[in-house]
């Protein structure tokens, strides 16, 4: 057996295609780890991987790949399609207000008349847009 | 603001786009990749909706996208939902030349599908940019609020790690002196 490495799965590429069909209750694929070419069989039952669809058994291992990366890491196409609509990541910064956020805070804001009347969207394009104004480091960023 | 429109968005045909302007990053942030981030943030982390990935395979074949492209896009994305939120925070570190641009943009996205709700924020001064654009844009104030100020100390306090220098006494003069400087802003 060699040794084995972290169990976080790497982005699976070289997978050999089997002429055989695996067994109906488990699943065998080769995983590298570290980008060391060297596989781990790793005899997983099938009950326990239920997160990775694979359709049916008689799956080839490269729509094993295609699945296992999809379901981990979204398919390339995918990757490149978002990053070629923009390469901003809003979501990054996102993660850290949210995280720096204490709960409840600038919830005032959410009782306002203009808060609901914006956000039931009464007042049709006219009312579209609601801005709140106020100078540096008043909390604008962190409002709920 | 986004998690709370989102929360509220969880059923339905509902989908939030939030973007931050940030001066420091200025000049990264263009119109294009700005709307570009709507979009996609509208798309979300779900499927890729089959006419953008026909736009990517055939029709723009993967080229860079220009604001007329991404508008007719955006157009298709928003025409597909019910509703559509779009957040921008800090439109005063957007770059200014082309604030004018942006807010167009978006006054032409609102007049298409008037149901979407834009919320944006910013210093004061922009404001003036946005009723430009907006006629009737709702302004709402947002000044230092004495009950989150305390709530944010609290929590910074319970979660320093010098908690043997912290007493009831030093507690009480933090949050006295936060509350003397918050009344000069």
């Amino acid at each position: 057996m060699p040794r084995f490495l972290q169990l976080y799965p790497q982005r699976v590429d070289n997978l050999p295609r089997y002429p055989y069909k695996p067994l109906d209750r488990f699943w065998t694929f080769h995983l590298h780890f570290d980008n060391q070419h060297f596989g781990q069989t790793i005899m997983a039952q099938s009950s326990h991987s239920v997160s990775v669809h694979m359709g049916d058994y008689n799956t080839e291992s490269g729509n094993f790949r295609d699945c296992f990366n999809n379901k981990f890491y979204g398919s390339d196409e995918d990757a490149q399609i978002r990053s070629w609509l923009s390469p901003l990541e809003p979501d990054n910064r996102h993660q850290t207000v949210r995280t720096d956020r204490v709960d409840g805070i600038g919830g005032w804001l959410l009782e306002t008349r203009e808060f609901r009347e914006w956000r039931g969207g009464e007042g049709g394009a006219d009312n579209a847009v609601l801005f709140c104004s106020g100078n540096p480091g008043v909390g604008k960023t962190y409002l709920r | 603001m986004i998690d709370t429109l989102y929360d509220q968005a969880r059923e339905g045909d509902t989908a939030v786009a939030g973007l931050y302007c940030d001066f420091q990053t200025q000049q990264d942030q263009t119109i294009t990749r700005m709307m570009g981030a709507i979009l996609k943030g509208l798309v979300g982390r779900g499927n890729i909706p089959e006419y953008l990935r026909e736009a990517f395979q055939k029709e723009f074949a993967g080229r860079g996208l220009r604001l007329p492209d991404l508008m007719g896009l955006l157009r298709k994305a928003i025409a597909s939902l019910r509703q559509v939120f779009i957040c921008i925070d800090a439109l005063d570190e957007f770059l200014p030349q082309d604030l004018p641009v942006l807010l167009r943009s978006l006054k032409d996205i609102v007049q298409e599908s008037p149901s979407t709700r834009i919320f944006l924020t910013g210093r004061p001064p922009v404001r003036e940019d946005i009723q430009e654009c907006f006629l009737e844009a709702i302004v709402i104030p947002v000044s230092p609020n004495k009950d989150d100020i305390n709530n944010y100390l609290e929590m910074r306090i319970d979660r320093d790690y010098r908690k043997k220098a912290m007493n009831d006494d030093l507690r009480a003069d933090i949050l006295r002196i936060f509350q003397d400087k918050m009344s000069d802003m």
